[in-house]
């Protein structure tokens, strides 16, 4: 088992998008993350499920489809709900249909409870090194 | 066990109202022949009591004697898990398949009116899970705390998180406590073997011992095994031999199993497949479908006066025999419905969505499209009962088209309610039992198929 923290890893809703979910995997592995990949058209109680069976720190949540925004919604209140308040989610993708500034579209999921939103063209290894210093965040604020 | 090969060999059944028994005889080829059968009614107060008349009817003096119990209602096991769609539904399919009952389930945090119940003499077994290996800890611990409050004699079987397996042994340490791996160290790698094992073991040290049956294994020098675990490996056996998909219906007068081995998801259906991943074989048990004591269950409403009277009549009758053409009418539908129910709920589904990409579904469940043999056990095939089983699934997949269901299966009743014998058999002689159920199995008259389904 490793060091670096547990994810759930899924494409969230009716979305059946492979290919980016396997390279996500391999490279949160490669990392040194510890990932169980539900891998596609995952709905919200499945990742949930998940998270609380693993003792998952992060909840990573993919959406190609354009249609995200409404297969999120609710998601971090269910979390509450179900006993994971302090999981931390993620989302990333092509999260909205048509143009719309990211700045917008970070600002939509962002007060839907998530801690940090992904853009499509996102460097990965960027994105492990972020995740790693919010998992060693949350366990040191835990600890307190 | 001997290693000379006796001439005949002798199977009894304790069942919670008939112990039945059966003698079967090598013939010069190694081929068994049937050689008789009898029956006595159980003496709950003296297991052994039955068994002795049952075994001296048949002569069972000399060669091997094999036994299996489903008496004072089989071996009770309290399913504890975490979330109820992963580890939960792992313990239940562990217990089922090792041949229990379950008394009871319970997912997430414990409580005080959840320990109340979980104490209960009633209860042989707790099967304790949760978290993946190296998974959730604080509601795993959370529980083993309460359980320490127990102080009923039920064995606990510990096959939750592997990390916790120490602590948790530390905790319960005064108390009978089996640890075992984990049900789901992965949440797609569900293992319950090790599981079975640790069942099977406290059935024979604990249940066999304790209700008097020990004395019939010194006795027959053979262990006993709960009733619908024989019938479980036994169809695992005659499912590999012929590798083709089979399954058994077993209706009795409390509760309808069903058992399939197949594989539960048709590569060539590509489909996803939502869930923990389905065992090669598993059994379902409906307790609220019988042909006796749970008829009040089986209808949700019954409109025909004279059905429901008699219907009334049976659920505290369990040994009535249908009487005249009418109740013989009654207890068709009875057993019809609880067939196809009991399929029906074992049956997984597809639900389609549609993508950009095109047409997609979702499998949830056990695929039993691919099933071609299904024998149908259970002391209503023995009489003149004449369910038309595989018209009446046709008909349930009309009507439930998202049923994965066993539209092309022929059927085939155990007229002469030889299948737990040929199960028990089957434990030390698997070919010449194998062989004797094919034959025997085919000169039956088998319902017709194909054609009727949709």
């Amino acid at each position: 088992m490793s060091d670096k923290g547990k994810l759930v890893l899924g494409v969230i809703g009716a979305d059946c998008h492979a290919v980016g979910n396997k390279i996500l995997e391999a490279v949160l592995r490669d990392y040194g993350f510890d990932v169980a990949n539900l891998r596609v058209m995952v709905s919200q109680d499945e990742f949930i499920d998940a998270a609380l069976e693993t003792g998952a720190d992060a909840i990573i949540v993919s959406s190609l489809y354009g249609h995200g925004e409404i297969d999120c919604q609710g998601l971090r209140e269910h979390c509450v709900e179900r006993g994971l308040e302090d999981v931390i989610l993620y989302v990333g993708g092509n999260l909205v249909v048509g143009k719309t500034p990211p700045e917008v579209v970070t600002g939509k999921f962002k007060a839907m409870g998530f801690d940090r939103v992904w853009s499509p063209d996102t460097d990965l290894s960027e994105m492990c090194k972020v995740l790693d210093h919010d998992i060693r965040e949350k366990k040191q604020h835990r600890q307190h | 066990m001997t290693s000379a090969k006796k001439n005949s060999i002798v199977s009894i059944d304790i069942g919670s109202t008939w112990t039945k028994g059966a003698r079967f005889e090598f013939d010069g080829y190694g081929a068994l022949r049937f050689a008789g059968q009898t029956r006595r009614p159980t003496s709950v107060s003296d297991l052994a009591a039955a068994f002795g008349k049952v075994h001296a009817a048949l002569g069972g003096g000399d060669g091997e004697t094999v036994f299996s119990s489903s008496a004072r209602g089989g071996l009770a096991i309290a399913a504890l898990g975490l979330v109820p769609e992963l580890t939960l539904k792992v313990a239940k399919t562990a217990a089922l398949s090792a041949g229990g009952k379950i008394t009871g389930v319970y997912a997430y945090r414990l409580n005080a009116d959840d320990l109340a119940a979980l104490d209960s003499p009633k209860i042989d077994i707790i099967l304790f899970s949760g978290g993946t290996d190296g998974g959730n800890e604080s509601i795993v611990l959370h529980n083993a705390e309460l359980l320490r409050g127990l102080r009923s004699d039920a064995t606990i079987i510990y096959a939750g998180n592997r990390r916790l397996a120490p602590r948790v042994a530390e905790l319960l340490r005064d108390r009978p406590l089996v640890v075992t791996e984990n049900l789901l160290p992965e949440l797609d790698a569900p293992r319950t073997e090790d599981v079975n094992r640790a069942i099977r073991r406290i059935f024979f040290e604990k249940i066999v011992r304790g209700k008097g049956l020990d004395r019939i294994e010194e006795a027959c020098r053979t262990r006993a095994l709960p009733t619908p675990a024989a019938l479980f490996e036994f169809c695992r056996l005659l499912s590999e031999r012929d590798g083709q998909s089979f399954g058994l219906l077993d209706l009795g007068g409390a509760t309808t199993d069903f058992y399939s081995c197949c594989e539960a998801v048709d590569p060539d259906a590509g489909v996803v497949f939502k869930g923990v991943p389905e065992p090669f074989a598993a059994r379902t048990v409906e307790g609220d479908l019988g042909l006796r004591v749970s008829a009040g269950t089986v209808f949700d409403r019954v409109e025909d006066e004279p059905f429901r009277r008699y219907i009334e009549k049976v659920s505290t009758a369990p040994g009535h025999l249908a009487a005249t053409p009418e109740e013989a009418e009654f207890d068709r539908r009875l057993a019809e419905k609880c067939c196809v129910e009991a399929i029906l709920r074992h049956a997984g589904g597809l639900r389609t969505f549609y993508a950009a990409s095109g047409r997609i579904e979702v499998q949830h469940g056990r695929d039993l499209r691919k099933l071609r043999t299904i024998i149908a056990t259970g002391g209503y095939f023995t009489g003149d009962g004449e369910v038309e089983l595989a018209r009446a699934v046709s008909f349930a997949a009309a009507r439930h088209p998202e049923k994965l269901l066993p539209c092309h299966a022929r059927f085939f009743p155990d007229r002469s309610y030889l299948m737990i014998h040929l199960a028990n058999l089957a434990r030390l002689h698997p070919e010449p039992a194998a062989d004797f159920a094919r034959d025997y199995l085919r000169k039956i008259v088998t319902y017709e198929s194909a054609e009727w389904c949709v």
